[in-house]
């Protein structure tokens, strides 16, 4: 079911501008925490709505904030906007259409934790985002729910828009703030967590776009109204980004537990005339293929879980039948041997690894023994053996694929292809001599 | 010089320790003078209070530093999986084929851009660009200018049902 909590007003009015925004009850929640509420107040409001985290790994955001030890040191929120997960663009249309929805769930939430330095850490590829956020936050400076004594009050908070410049691996927290320091992005070691030794080693909180931009109707509306929504264990809504083989691609903000079904089918509207589904990958690139017969699944992190897969960021990539599974393995394993930060070896070397074995699979020059290969190299690689999740990302596809398609990695490394198959996908870039030779 | 020396301590007053300014400094020497040149990785040293060479190792680490100068006209292709299902593999070897590829104008792909459901997705110079097809696209890299050859991303609430969070 569609529930617009953080997408209310996107396509129909300007929210990009502080005036409409407030006029349709914006920054009301600032004044009410502000106002009304202590941070502590705030937090367990949090705490309460069970609100939690929209980038993937579904921790409570409340239970995050709790872990701050109170020893005196500084305090920081980094939100992170570093939005790379293949088939995930949630967190860009709320920074580009919703910047003021965001700065007020930073503010609130800065509020609760006592922090009076919070960073929006912004993926280097949205210009546009980056110059709208600015403009929301001088806007917000302006109105006075941004700078010194925030509506008159004792609290001051500074904000500023950091960007990255071109790495996936910044979206995992410990290398976000590396990349914030002015470092080359690579994970930490953890522990200790960013809650302990964060950024410039205090303790920090990192949540996703999504996640903060909950914050304010919790605020506005209680902890327990928010947890009242959708699945008790995943409340609130979740807004998922759906592309590939459906004919109407796009976000779709749905009460968590709608069914996977709903949001193919309806929302998008289902696959593209005169075919058939063949396999979800609900996380985008990293996650579990799904099969048809699981589209009854709950769009919540727990029945996502239990169904093999992950909600993850909600970034679901539609194939149909058309499509072959090992051009998918190699187009994700691509992308992780491109993205490896280097540090750890499993992940730094397997990837390419992996990757030249699918290349020559697809290419038609796969040898008989490369499916064991495969297999064994989903062991080597994942399972926990690096310091971040890139290296299970890398091949939780691959691992899922070498079940449920077996037959097609047993066809390619017998030498035969699918890419004929592919070859039928209805590509709009139609090549016109004229346009070639001009 | 490529920096502005009063911005440039305006922009180390924003943060708490003076390294966090790496990232944005080098973005400002990007957008003067088009690339990272030593001279600016030397004054982004200087300001930030790190050696050169760590400065230069972070330019490195980061795709979208670039160490020399681009054409004018730079067309980034998304080569992630929804867009590779749209057929970007043969859009980007179809832009390459054309006369003047690599000296007038560059065709490169990226990854994921999270504009998946304007697949194939783009960055045109600066901006984002989608859904691009052959005709579009070879007119933004001939011609340059008007993106919105090439479908213009504008708002991405405007491509209703699209982005709006489901409208019917």
């Amino acid at each position: 079911m569609i529930m617009r909590l953080l997408t209310d007003g996107i396509g129909e009015v300007d929210l990009r501008d502080i005036g409409t925004y407030r006029a349709r009850g914006g920054y009301r929640a600032v004044e009410n925490a502000l106002r009304r509420m202590s941070p502590k107040e705030v937090a367990d409001e949090v705490s309460a709505a069970n609100l939690r985290g929209r980038g993937g790994a579904g921790f409570p955001a409340g239970r995050k904030w709790s872990f701050l030890p109170g020893d005196g040191r500084p305090r920081y929120l980094c939100v992170n906007g570093d939005e790379s997960e293949p088939g995930s663009f949630n967190n860009r249309m709320l920074v580009e259409d919703n910047p003021h929805l965001l700065v007020e769930g930073v503010i609130c939430s800065s509020y609760a934790i006592g922090c009076s330095f919070a960073v929006i850490y912004l993926r280097g590829e949205f210009y546009e985002g980056a110059a709208i956020m600015g403009r929301a936050l001088e806007q917000a400076a302006e109105a006075g729910y941004v700078g010194e004594h925030i509506l008159g009050s004792d609290y001051s908070l500074r904000i500023v828009v950091h960007r990255g410049a071109g790495a996936y691996i910044c979206g995992e927290e410990s290398a976000l703030l590396e990349s914030i320091e002015g470092k080359r992005g690579h994970p930490r070691v953890k522990p200790p967590f960013p809650a302990v030794a964060g950024l410039y080693a205090s303790p920090t909180v990192v949540n996703t776009v999504e996640t903060l931009c909950c914050v304010p109707s919790i605020v506005n509306n209680g902890g327990a109204w928010f947890a009242g929504i959708g699945s008790p264990k995943s409340p609130g809504t979740k807004i998922c980004s759906i592309s590939g083989h459906v004919r109407r691609p796009g976000n779709y903000e749905l009460v968590m537990g709608t069914p996977l079904r709903e949001l193919v089918e309806e929302h998008a509207g289902g696959i593209r005339d005169g075919h058939r589904l063949k396999m979800i990958l609900p996380a985008g690139a990293s996650s579990a293929a799904m099969t048809p017969d699981q589209l009854d699944t709950p769009l919540d992190f727990d029945a996502m879980a239990a169904a093999g897969s992950l909600l993850g960021s909600a970034g679901l990539i539609v194939c149909d039948e058309t499509t072959c599974a090992v051009k998918v393995a190699l187009l994700g394993e691509s992308f992780y041997a491109h993205e490896s930060c280097g540090k750890c070896t499993p992940c730094r070397e397997g990837t390419k690894w992996v990757e030249k074995v699918l290349a020559r699979l697809e290419g038609g020059q796969g040898r008989p023994e490369d499916v064991d290969l495969l297999k064994s190299l989903v062991g080597e690689i994942g399972g926990g053996k690096c310091l971040c999740p890139l290296g299970d990302f890398a091949v939780t596809y691959l691992g899922s694929a070498l079940k449920l398609f077996e037959d097609e990695f047993v066809a390619h490394a017998h030498g035969r292809t699918c890419s004929e198959r592919l070859q039928a996908r209805p590509t709009a870039s139609v090549a016109t001599g004229e346009v070639l030779s001009a | 010089m490529v920096l502005d020396p009063a911005e440039t301590k305006e922009m180390v007053a924003r943060y708490p320790e003076r390294r966090s300014v790496v990232l944005p400094l080098l973005w400002r020497a990007q957008e003067r003078i088009g690339y990272i040149s030593d001279e600016a990785i030397g004054e982004v040293a200087a300001a930030a209070g790190v050696p050169a060479s760590e400065v230069s190792s972070v330019v490195t680490f980061y795709t979208m530093f670039r160490r020399e100068k681009p054409p004018a006209r730079r067309l980034q292709v998304c080569r992630s999986l929804s867009c590779a299902m749209a057929g970007a593999d043969e859009l980007v070897a179809a832009l390459r084929e054309m006369p003047g590829c690599g000296e007038k104008f560059s065709v490169e792909t990226v990854e994921c851009l999270a504009a998946c459901d304007r697949a194939i997705a783009g960055i045109y110079n600066e901006g984002l660009v989608g859904p691009l097809n052959l005709a579009g696209s070879a007119k933004l890299v001939r011609d340059g200018g008007a993106a919105g050859a090439a479908a213009p991303a504008g708002s991405s609430g405007a491509g209703a049902p699209l982005e709006g969070g489901g409208r019917p």
